[in-house]
């Protein structure tokens, strides 16, 4: 007959004991960021900031797709041609970063002129956060506040400024998942959820003519457009449509922003 | 014995989780979290999810919950048992 067995408690205790510490002190800590007024956020928000923008002409270089190509192409050529191109490709990624960033600040000018506010470069991935939170490089330094109003270049409202630390800020996007805005598609006022990704969608009546295209419109941003209309959908039995809005920017390709000051 | 053991997966799970955190997309760490829990007593999963929330939580305990910190805490200690169990 087969004799049961189970394993051995003993040598698992010094483990657990290692585990539980760990535990308190990761709650400890949390309290002590919250009672602190965010040190330990600060600290490691600044670290990513570097992380984020010493990586910048990397990322730039294998987003764009030169990585792969110029390894494509030169597969067939010598060591030397393959060393000179990659250094004339590297120069001209990095002119290439210099020249959108440039775009960009020169584009924000014209914001700087009608709004009191400051720009702030983006000093994070806009697509990691589960919160739908991206940072920005601007914090208690600069005349940052929270609830201060973030745009884009194209005057376009983006997210609010909700956390202030000491270089850094934290922005939520306003088309974060579950979020609510009271918005003005075509002249009816309703609520736009978001959906994450810088989409959102909302249901307007039927009888309410919606084109694509249409501008999506937040009173309580100053009349400022949050979005776009994407899509229309209507079924004959739904007294609504549902209106799907997205930003018409591609978050992933925000270097700087301008911060409203509210 | 090789030296690509089990245990050698270990660090390098901690690094992507941590990388992840900073650049990849938020079910990334997730999965970082619950790979290292099933396998391992992992300490570092829970810092992981201490580092997500420290990074991109907005506002303190008084503002929101710190969902990754709490799901990996769950995670590690949840899947005790299985590992007792089942793993050496």
């Amino acid at each position: 007959m087969a004799e049961f067995s189970h394993r051995s408690l003993h040598g698992a205790t010094a483990g657990r004991r290692r585990l539980l510490a760990v535990t308190v002190l990761v709650v400890g800590l949390l309290v002590f960021d919250t009672l602190s007024g965010g040190i330990l956020r600060s600290g490691v928000r600044s670290f990513s900031a570097r992380v984020w923008t010493s990586s910048a002409h990397m990322r730039e270089a294998v987003t764009s797709g030169g990585y792969f190509v110029r390894q494509r192409t030169l597969a067939t050529e010598n060591l030397a041609l393959k060393d000179e191109l990659a250094q004339y490709r590297e120069k001209a990624a990095g002119y290439d970063v210099l020249y959108q960033e440039n775009m960009q600040l020169r584009t924000m000018l014209h914001l700087a002129d009608k709004h009191q506010g400051i720009t702030a470069p983006v000093v994070s991935s806009t697509g990691s956060s589960p919160y739908g939170t991206f940072l920005i490089g601007a914090g208690t330094n600069d005349p940052v506040r929270e609830g201060d109003v973030v745009l884009t270049d194209g005057d376009f409202v983006v997210g609010l400024v909700t956390d202030v630390l000491g270089r850094t800020s934290a922005v939520r996007a306003l088309f974060s998942a579950g979020v609510q805005t009271d918005v003005i598609i075509a002249g009816a006022a309703v609520t736009a959820v978001g959906d994450g990704g810088g989409n959102a969608h909302a249901s307007v009546p039927r009888g309410i003519v919606v084109h694509e295209g249409d501008a999506v419109i937040a009173g309580i941003y100053g009349g400022r457009a949050i979005g776009v209309v994407g899509k229309v959908e209507s079924a004959p039995t739904s007294a609504d449509q549902t209106v799907y809005i997205r930003l018409p920017v591609d978050l992933s390709s925000l270097r700087y922003v301008y911060i409203l000051h509210s | 014995m090789s030296i690509f053991s089990i245990h050698s997966i270990r660090p390098v799970l901690a690094v992507v989780g941590f990388a992840g955190a900073l650049l990849a997309p938020p079910w990334l760490p997730m999965l970082i979290i619950v790979v290292l829990s099933l396998r391992f007593r992992a300490l570092e999963a829970i810092a992981i999810g201490f580092f997500t929330d420290m990074l991109w939580q907005a506002g303190g305990l008084t503002d929101a919950l710190p969902l990754y910190t709490i799901a990996a805490i769950i995670i590690v200690w949840g899947l005790e048992p299985l590992r007792l169990e089942f793993l050496r």
